[in-house]
């Protein structure tokens, strides 16, 4: 195990060094290029000189949905195309803190509630119009609007006047509900609700100052709203003919026209993404001809990348042993932000005790899930922001291993000394029981839960197991409130805000119970500052508050392994931001086309 | 004969019409519906509430049903949640794929299950028999997936490396009409194997204990007095009344053949109806699942006509005047 993540860091360390010997391009990209014939066709390039032309070939292991939209999606194989296919104003950089993609530079006022941005002037869409500030005031006018399609719409309640429009048009939906007014007249409200924000808040909110500077105001500072601000953007001149609650339906939202490295040709149903690169990219124009982004069997990929049919396939942990040997063959590791968790319902008397959650954290041997399991790609979880998160803090959290002794002492501080015939705790002639609920899929949580079983067991607690599949999952969870325990993860954003995840009045907050009025102020003051430095303190603090009263019991976190063809694929510069975040600089190698 | 099958098909439009009052029905039994696998705390609760209302899903059932039906009647059979396309296109761009699998591999199953099940009657207890009988089970025996995953090895990825690994068509290639025919049919060869092989004992079976029965009567043996060459005798007489069971079979086959090869489907990334099934029972996509068990149940409705075509056909008894 150690081993193999050894070989992965010497070709990680490999190909930084080789990435040093490749030029440099300014990532502003305003040296134009010459005529691309005689650039590739001519010149026999050494194997480190990028060449252009080539055919990169993908995978991702479910088909996209299709909804090729940033706005739209709501799933993560859609994504995998949005991301080479579209642009946001921001992006990240190998720490993972924000830059600019599409603007020049952004400021933030002393009052950290408005954002100004400057843009890029050399930034066309894929059908050859100019990109403008208009389309950045489109894509989150649109978001904001009340008949807009999509869900995204409470990122942006920071922004001037938005958290009361979308108060009124709360109450517009209850009084429908409780048949006070008709669909038609809610639906009115909404829509004079929308017209008095865009003519008087909504000037300020969102405001074009001229075709490339846009300024951003906030009711108040809202750290999260600037990682919210990065969502790809959406071109004006190809929607704005069509009502935003038409816009599912707008050929645009399945053949997309964005600002990526990427265009779009075409998307053959469960089959594969064809994407040509954008001649007129930004960051300069990409060498990799075309991409098929091909939607695989996991089990047949590997094979598939072994025979070079696949230039790039995710990996599970138990399949990295199967490429080990490859030279040609180069695996990436680097931390999921993501964790799994033992999720429990604190209304329940069995769960309510703190010390009670704390013996089922130390019962259950976490650490031969990541060395089992996950092979050892993979890291405990001792709170919410996992390893590799750029908040997340070892030193204020430190891993805490299986202790059985402990357990049971905790357990029996809590009241439970008691044991029946079967060695099971038992208090006030009851036992110690519960179900744990799992969703079938996730192959490796499917396995975590017979572990969690037996260790829970070993200390005297009945687990009785149920796998059901996940949409039935969810509805008991977080629908209907009737679960006790269960097993589910969940990916944490850049931005260390947590959203609704732990607040009580959300569906996800009463899924569990727990409530803590420390954990909400200091969510608050984390949310309302802007600088890293004033931030990660109060996020310290409040992992440490997560990890002592556990809300959930945290399990691990799983480590993203990526697999890249070496003999084919050039100029990797692996980083945080996963294998092939430069896309447009990686080339093919012309003697392996 | 015209006649019954225009009365049959007549009869077919009621229990449609039931048959989807009863999927309606039985498919939101299950927990939660199409947005309850949104769990994204990005997701702005307020705006799921509003999707849900848009697709009409806290009316109540006879409402939505109506609602369904007044549609469908008219040929629209709804927009999908998760893919927000119409259903038709999302079924329509599948079932040619799923078709072209799902006639191959019957076709391997009848080319090989009916030659072999009269072999092995005829030849009943001979090693010829045995031979055929213990081929024939071991496919049986071995799941799809693996054969699946044993003929990329000898085929595809490994071993010969002659045909495609995965998928309908080559990507990215831009052929049309004779080309992409036959790309396409490079491309069945390996699922429709999988399938195929995997499935022929089944028939088999049935055609050899059919013919068996049939080897025993007498009329078999008056036709060899007759000085009947064996060959007539087998496949005119002995087969034709052998035929009957197999014929059953076949009629109630034409479901499963669309969306019986989920597996199959998935690991050679095959583009058809079975895996958008799966997906759509994972999801609660309900008007995607609505129009596909209502397909599967004109099928079978379809299918036992058809069955009873067949007895006519190759039964002259039977008649339906």
């Amino acid at each position: 195990m150690a081993g193999s993540k050894h070989v992965a860091l010497m070709v990680l360390i490999t190909l930084l060094l080789a990435g040093c010997g490749a030029p440099v391009r300014p990532s502003a990209g305003g040296v134009p290029r010459g005529d691309s014939t005689t650039a590739a066709g001519v010149h026999s390039s050494p194997a480190d000189e990028p060449v252009d032309g080539g055919t990169l070939y993908l995978s991702m292991f479910s088909a996209p949905r299709g909804v090729f939209n940033p706005i739209l999606m709501e799933d993560g194989y859609d994504a995998n195309i949005v991301g080479l296919v579209f642009a946001g104003l921001l992006t990240r950089d190998e720490r993972l803190e924000l830059v600019c993609d599409l603007c020049e530079s952004f400021t933030v006022s002393p009052d950290h509630r408005r954002f100004t941005f400057r843009l890029r002037r050399d930034v066309t869409w894929h059908d050859g119009r100019p990109f403008t500030a208009h389309d950045v005031a489109y894509t989150f006018r649109t978001i904001l609007h009340p008949d807009y399609p999509g869900v995204l719409t409470g990122e942006y309640a920071a922004l001037r006047g938005v958290e009361a429009m979308l108060a009124e048009r709360a109450k517009a939906d209850q009084e429908q509900a409780a048949r006070r007014i008709t669909a038609g007249e809610a639906a009115a409200r909404k829509q004079a609700g929308w017209q008095a924000w865009l003519e008087n808040e909504g000037r300020e909110a969102i405001q074009v100052v001229d075709d490339h500077t846009v300024v951003f105001t906030a009711d108040r500072p809202h750290a999260p709203l600037l990682q919210n601000l990065s969502v790809p953007l959406i071109p004006a001149h190809v929607f704005d003919s069509t009502p935003p609650g038409d816009m599912a339906e707008h050929p645009a939202t399945r053949a997309p026209v964005g600002t990526g490295p990427y265009r779009f040709v075409r998307y053959v149903p469960d089959q594969y993404v064809e994407l040509v690169r954008h001649e007129a990219y930004h960051r300069g124009r990409p060498h990799i001809e075309r991409i098929i982004y091909r939607i695989a069997n996991q089990d047949v990929a590997i094979g598939q990348l072994k025979a070079g049919e696949l230039d790039y396939v995710p990996l599970k942990p138990a399949d990295v042993v199967l490429v080990e040997g490859d030279p040609n063959i180069g695996v990436f590791v680097r931390p999921d932000l993501g964790y799994q968790y033992l999720g429990l319902n604190h209304r329940n008397p069995l769960f309510a005790d703190r010390r009670v959650r704390q013996a089922i954290l130390l019962a259950i041997d976490r650490q031969a899930m990541v060395d089992h399991l996950l092979k050892g790609y993979g890291h405990l979880a001792e709170s919410h922001l996992p390893h590799g998160h750029p908040y997340h803090d070892p030193e204020a959290l430190p891993a805490r291993g299986r202790d059985a002794a402990a357990a049971a002492r905790l357990l029996a501080e809590a009241g439970w000394t008691e044991r029946d015939a079967e060695g099971y705790l038992v208090r006030n002639g009851r036992r110690f029981r519960f179900t744990l609920l799992y969703p079938s899929g996730n192959a490796v949580r499917v396995a975590s839960a017979p572990l969690i079983q037996a260790d829970l067991k070993a200390v005297g607690i009945q687990v009785d197991l149920q796998m059901v599949e996940f949409s039935t999952l969810a509805a008991t969870v977080f629908e209907g409130g009737g679960a006790d325990a269960w097993l589910m993860g969940w990916s944490v954003g850049l931005d260390p805000d947590p959203g609704p995840v732990f607040d009580p009045d959300s569906r996800w907050g009463q899924a569990t119970g727990w409530q803590s009025a420390r954990s909400r102020m200091l969510l608050r003051i984390g949310a309302s500052r802007l600088e890293p430095e004033e931030r990660r303190p109060v996020y310290r603090e409040w992992s440490r508050l997560l990890a002592k009263e556990l809300p959930v019991i945290f399990l691990y976190s799983q480590d993203q392994i990526e697999a890249v063809r070496l003999d084919r694929v050039r100029g990797l510069r692996p980083d945080a931001r996963g294998a092939l975040w430069n896309i447009w600089d990686l080339w093919i190698s012309p003697e392996r086309r | 004969m015209a006649g019954f099958v225009v009365r049959r098909l007549v009869q077919l439009l009621p229990m449609l019409l039931g048959a989807s009052l009863l999927i309606f029905a039985v498919i939101r039994l299950a927990p939660g519906d199409p947005y309850s696998g949104l769990i994204d705390p990005r997701a702005d609760p307020a705006k799921v509430a509003e999707l849900r209302r848009r697709h009409c899903l806290d009316c109540s059932m006879p409402q939505q049903y109506w609602r369904w039906l007044t549609h469908a009647v008219r040929g629209d059979l709804g927009t999908s949640v998760r893919f927000r396309i119409p259903v038709a296109e999302l079924i329509g761009d599948r079932l040619g794929p799923s078709v072209a699998l799902g006639a191959a591999s019957q076709s391997i199953v009848l080319l090989a299950g009916i030659p072999f099940g009269v072999l092995a009657a005829v030849r009943r207890g001979t090693w010829v028999d045995a031979a055929v009988t213990t081929c024939s089970l071991a496919g049986l025996a071995i799941p799809a997936f693996f054969f699946g995953l044993l003929l990329l090895r000898w085929f595809s990825l490994g071993g010969l490396q002659i045909l495609p690994s995965a998928g309908f068509t080559t990507p990215g290639s831009e052929l049309s009409g004779t080309a992409l025919f036959l790309d396409a049919a490079r491309h069945l060869i390996l699922p429709a194997t999988a399938l195929g092989v995997t499935s022929v004992a089944g028939l088999m079976s049935h055609v050899r204990s059919a013919m068996l029965e049939v080897l025993r009567q007498d009329y078999l043996r008056t036709a060899r007095a007759k000085g009947l060459p064996e060959r007539v005798v087998l496949y005119r007489h002995a087969l034709r009344n052998a035929l009957m069971p197999v014929v059953t079979l076949l009629g109630l086959n034409l479901p499963a053949l669309l969306g019986g090869a989920i597996i199959t489907e998935s690991l050679f990334q095959w583009p058809g109806i079975g895996r958008l099934t799966y997906t759509a029972l994972l999801e609660r996509d309900y008007p995607v699942l609505v129009a596909l068990n209502l397909l599967f149940a004109a099928l079978t409705l379809l299918g036992s006509l058809l069955a009873d075509v067949g007895y006519a056909v190759v039964d002259p008894r039977v008649r339906y005047d």
